[in-house]
């Protein structure tokens, strides 16, 4: 009669936050250049990988179409964006999130209602379908994709308050997103939805025959972890200024799946170590040898096997 | 079954008209027909495979019939409820338990109570804020405890989990979890099933506490504690029903000792 709830916050797992919070903002006081924009694309995928954790580890519903939001969001910024002039930096953003929110909506009103392998094949095909319509089209710019010729700014008047094109202040605006997310995030986990959500992926038909529309509830969290990487999918068109289609393929979207597994479900702060993780190991792979996805896909095996929670529990061996 | 009733008998609370399930060939359940009251404990007996369970998920929305109907009674008003789901149907007021504890295993005693309490009372306005419904959903999560003696668990702070739990208390949290949903009707499937005979006499002792308050179908193969608690009894064999009447009759019944009880159950 001694077992503590698991539904406590690990103590562990808030330190290892704080730390990485707290060590956010020091990062451009000792890197530029490259490491400072290999920081903001991790801290990018980190914010990638909570979403889909909120899909993942917090409902139970593994999607293997979460690129489509990821990749909706940039394509929406690279489509409004004007040709000739920065695009203001608060209506491309709540646009490509809006965009990529309703995509989530409407896809997962008709994916929710399917469960476990069914679930994933559906939100597959949507994906894949959303990848046709960019995909060597007219409208996602061909096989190349489209430039972003010059990065959204928020200014007021002549003043310039935030331009995406000077690579501090961008590493700030995606650190400070990043952090908010997997604030909200776990704060979220807390309240009566998010233990709903628990409650969901835990023992569905329990919560049915409670009183819990659980259609509805999977719903929002599809909805809020589709506009979540519509964030990330901003974002990332702002960094690498294009957008291709290869950003809404179903390699993006098992390489996010992957960087949960690697990192542990459920409490954000595994996704986000699963991205570090991941996009290090890649970067480091790739420049060792072509056929990187091999070593990477025996790693993720490795901690499959050896550490079923994901890295995240690794202080526990 | 209720036509010959007093006038003064309960009014009923749920009732099913011809309610059948088939799965191709196979009738699970063969235009069942019967009546729940308030007051009343309906006692639900039939050798496995009769179709016991799956009345009880078309009952509970878990199942949709093959043919036939579902109503629910509130007052004079008779309401058919067959095409609602299970969440419709909690929120109607039906509540179930399961064969085997269906609990969230590692979230603490009243985290699971709190989950059940929460069901009816959380609202778009209250899903991001806990202030709003805990002193309400508490209040509901404490009383259920109390009723099936869960008392040691009333604090919200005490931390014990379900999985480090007894059978005995498992299955009593199991029926806590059905009563802080505020139901008018309890559908119990085996709630004795796996247990000792003094956590099953605890289990009759509470399930009679119960009886006032709530209509109550009761599935159990312990023939002891159907027939002590049981105002009426309901025989199914091969999804449809052979026999229904009170206690005695049922034991007297030729068809029943036949089909089921056997020469020993007879009186």
């Amino acid at each position: 009669m001694s077992g503590q709830g698991t539904m406590k916050k690990p103590t562990v797992v808030w330190f290892i936050a704080t730390v990485l919070l707290l060590a956010l903002p020091l990062i451009p006081m000792f890197s530029t250049g490259y490491y400072l924009e290999f920081a903001t694309k991790v801290l990018i995928f980190a914010l990638f990988a909570m979403s889909l954790d909120l899909l993942v580890g917090c409902t139970g519903l593994v999607s293997l179409g979460h690129a489509a939001y990821f990749g909706i969001a940039a394509y929406t910024v690279a489509l409004t964006a004007p040709k000739y002039a920065a695009a203001n930096l608060f209506l491309v953003f709540s646009s490509s999130v809006l965009a990529a929110g309703l995509s989530a909506l409407i896809i997962g009103f008709f994916a929710v209602r399917t469960k476990g392998i069914y679930f994933i094949m559906v939100t597959l095909a949507f994906a894949q379908m959303v990848y046709t319509v960019f995909h060597d089209t007219k409208l996602g710019g061909g096989s190349d994709g489209i430039y972003l010729n010059f990065k959204p700014a928020l200014q007021i008047g002549e003043t310039v308050l935030l331009d995406l094109a000077n690579t501090t202040h961008f590493y700030y605006l995606v650190a400070a997103c990043c952090a908010t997310c997997l604030l909200a995030l776990r704060a979220l986990l807390r309240t009566p939805f998010g233990q709903t959500l628990i409650g969901i992926k835990t023992n569905e038909a329990r919560m049915l025959s409670m009183g819990y529309n659980t259609f509805r509830y999977k719903l929002a969290s599809f909805t809020l972890a589709g506009a979540l990487a519509g964030v990330a999918g901003f974002l990332s068109a702002c960094q690498f200024g294009f957008v291709n289609p290869e950003m809404l393929g179903w390699h993006k979207s098992g390489d996010v799946l992957m960087m949960v597994i690697l990192g542990g479900q459920g409490n954000f702060v595994g996704a986000a170590i699963g991205a570090l993780v991941f996009t290090i190991g890649q970067e480091t792979l790739a420049t060792l040898t072509p056929h990187w996805p091999l070593f990477m896909g025996l790693i993720i095996v490795c901690v499959v096997l050896f550490l079923p929670g994901g890295l995240r529990r690794i202080y526990k061996k | 079954m209720n036509a010959a009733a007093p006038p003064s008998a309960p009014s009923p609370a749920l009732t099913t008209k011809g309610l059948s399930k088939h799965f191709g060939a196979l009738k699970a359940n063969d235009a069942v027909s019967i009546s729940l009251c308030k007051g009343t404990i309906h006692g639900l007996l039939g050798p496995n495979g009769a179709g016991k369970s799956t009345l009880i998920n078309l009952l509970a929305g878990e199942a949709k019939p093959t043919y036939g109907h579902v109503f629910l009674h509130d007052g004079d008003t008779k309401i058919d409820i067959s095409k609602r789901n299970a969440h419709q149907r909690a929120r109607a007021g039906i509540g179930r338990s399961f064969q085997r504890s269906n609990l969230f295993l590692d979230a603490t005693v009243m985290e699971n109570v709190l989950f059940a309490a929460r069901a009816n009372h959380q609202t778009f306005s209250t899903l991001f804020s806990t202030k709003a419904m805990k002193v309400r959903c508490e209040a509901l999560a404490q009383s259920a405890l109390q009723k099936v003696g869960l008392t040691s668990y009333l604090n919200a702070h005490t931390n014990t989990r379900a999985d480090a739990l007894s059978h005995g208390a498992q299955r009593q949290l199991e029926i806590a979890m059905v009563l802080a949903t505020n139901p008018k009707i309890l559908l119990l499937d085996e709630p004795l099933a796996g247990m000792g005979t003094s956590e099953s006499a605890d289990m009759v002792a509470l399930l009679a506490t119960l009886r006032d308050d709530y209509a109550m179908l009761l599935v159990e193969h312990d023939m002891q504690a159907i027939f002590t608690l049981a105002d009426t009894i309901t025989v199914m064999v091969e999804g449809a029903v052979i026999a229904t009447g009170n206690p005695v009759d049922i034991r007297a019944n030729s068809a029943v000792q036949a089909a089921y009880l056997g020469e020993n159950a007879a009186p």
